[in-house]
């Protein structure tokens, strides 16, 4: 039986930042030029949150890094030459978790394993999840700058998808809410569960994630939706969701699902996101405790950089069906979505 | 003694005469009068009879009318009788189906909800089917690699 008590996690420390930012990627031009978009954002993102005195923590995961590729530890200080090292907490993955907890051949990338591993080391009072390419917004900033967040609310952030020149490697206000650039029209979030590329903004209380599990890491066989199922699980466990007022930017590349979703008519199967039709508003998860592999054997490297070594103590079983639950229709709260035909 | 009257005599006979010729024309005045209004009343009579044998033919006419209205009426009841009846019937079997659907409605509830828990489970069993096969391509991968790596070892064939 899955035990009903969950952990919180440790409590945050006196000297925790508000904001931990959990990122995930890797060396391998997922999208094009990752580096540039990596970079620009991360140059972008950091002058904005320093330039308001907001204290935060860059967690990054660098998950299953190719070996013939320079680590991106190594690259961005150079790329972003601000970035204080004492703010960020870098963590490669061996390779070996994404090949033998995959259930799925042809899903290249754990992305929600993989920012478990973030989440579940964040020091932040409040974590955020987003991604490598997503420029934050004025009004989120001013939410942070005032403090102005809330334990116990997931917040939410609809996606501007914007096209920007390979080539342009700084931005400014200016060129990011320029309506010209917007690369298709804005989908406003909707309630309860306000989902919509979830995956480029999810903040949450350290402790409420943690006392979630994070990100569902029982169905391996997807990357699409299991950002969706996070907000399921939060409903059910008794969260609120909110809209934080204000956009993400997001630049728009090659393979992004939104530009290539047909891509993969008749071949779903093969799609690098995984499964695209599965269950992910009707039934949820219990991670075990160790989610986030959290009984992966850590080595230092620098001071702020650790590597996650293999060791198949820290691998969760490829089954384990008892942790998929239902979810729990609160009062006042929608049903679990309706279910989804996979044919 | 025939013809020979005393002149006195003959004056008061006169007078007499002249009375009595005075009172004739009177009464044959009163007795024209008379007659012309009793001709007067015989009209009135009859044009009397006349109306009465009218109105008698009236009342018959209304009294056939009022009978066959009253007849028709009594139908008339004796119908709505009859679907008062029916209607009557036809209420206690809409009560009965009423009763019935109140009782489908309270089994669709639960119909409805057996299959909302019904896709529920489906969710989690399709979920669950897509970890089971999953692992399965997976150990089927890793059985398949192992036998070959063996086999390289071994120059066994495959």
């Amino acid at each position: 039986m899955i035990p009903a008590t969950l952990d919180p996690g440790d409590s945050p420390r006196a000297d925790s930042p508000l904001i931990s930012i959990v990122l995930t990627g890797r060396n391998d031009g997922y999208g094009g030029d990752f580096l540039t978009r990596f970079f620009r954002t991360l140059r972008f993102n950091h002058r904005e949150l320093t330039g308001r005195g907001i204290a935060y923590e860059l967690v990054f995961v660098e998950w299953a890094p190719p070996p013939d590729s320079p680590r991106l530890f190594d690259l961005v200080f150079e790329a972003v030459p601000d970035l204080d090292r004492a703010a960020c907490a870098w963590y490669e993955v061996d390779p070996r978790y994404q090949q033998e907890m995959s259930l799925n051949p042809w899903l290249p990338y754990l992305e929600f394993v993989a920012k478990n591993v973030g989440v579940r080391r964040a020091r932040g009072r409040f974590v955020l999840t987003t991604n490598c390419d997503v420029f934050l917004g004025r009004t989120m900033l001013d939410v942070f700058e005032h403090e102005a967040l809330r334990p116990g609310v997931v917040y939410r952030a609809p996606r501007h998808d914007i096209t920007l020149a390979d080539d342009r490697r700084d931005v400014d206000w200016d060129v990011l809410e320029d309506p010209d650039i917007l690369t298709r029209p804005v989908k406003p979030l909707k309630p309860p569960f306000f989902a919509g590329g979830t995956g480029d903004f999810l903040m949450l209380d350290r402790e409420s994630f943690h006392r979630l599990r994070g990100f569902n890491q029982i169905y391996r066989l997807a990357r699409f939706s299991i950002d969706r199922n996070f907000l399921v699980k939060a409903l059910s466990s008794g969260l609120t969701i909110e809209e934080i007022g204000g956009p993400v930017y997001h630049v728009s590349h090659e393979g992004s699902f939104r530009d290539n979703r047909r891509t993969y008519d008749g071949r779903e199967h093969e799609s690098h996101w995984g499964r695209l039709r599965w269950h992910a508003r009707g039934v949820i998860y219990v991670n075990p405790r160790s989610w986030g592999l959290a009984d992966a054997p850590i080595t230092p490297m620098t001071a702020n950089q650790s590597r996650l070594e293999f060791s198949w103590d820290a691998v969760p079983p490829l089954v384990d069906l008892e942790r998929v639950v239902m979810p729990v229709a609160r009062l006042g709260k929608p049903f679990p979505g309706e279910y989804v035909s996979k044919f | 003694m025939l013809g020979l009257v005393t002149a006195g005599r003959y004056r008061v006979v006169a007078e007499q005469l002249r009375d009595s010729e005075s009172r004739v024309k009177k009464l044959t005045k009163v007795l024209e009068a008379t007659r012309s209004e009793s001709k007067g009343w015989k009209g009135k009579t009859n044009e009397a009879a006349q109306r009465v044998k009218t109105l008698e033919r009236d009342a018959a006419k209304r009294e056939q009318r009022a009978e066959k209205e009253r007849h028709d009426l009594q139908e008339q009841m004796s119908k709505r009788q009859r679907e008062v009846a029916h209607l009557q019937t036809q209420v206690d079997r809409l009560g009965k189906t009423n009763a019935e659907i109140d009782q489908l409605l309270v089994r669709l509830a639960d119909a409805e909800r057996d299959l909302s828990v019904a896709r529920e489970h489906l969710m989690a069993v399709d979920v669950k089917l897509d970890i089971l096969e999953g692992a399965a391509n997976v150990l089927d991968t890793r059985t398949r690699s192992a036998i070959v790596q063996q086999a390289g070892k071994t120059n066994a064939p495959v």
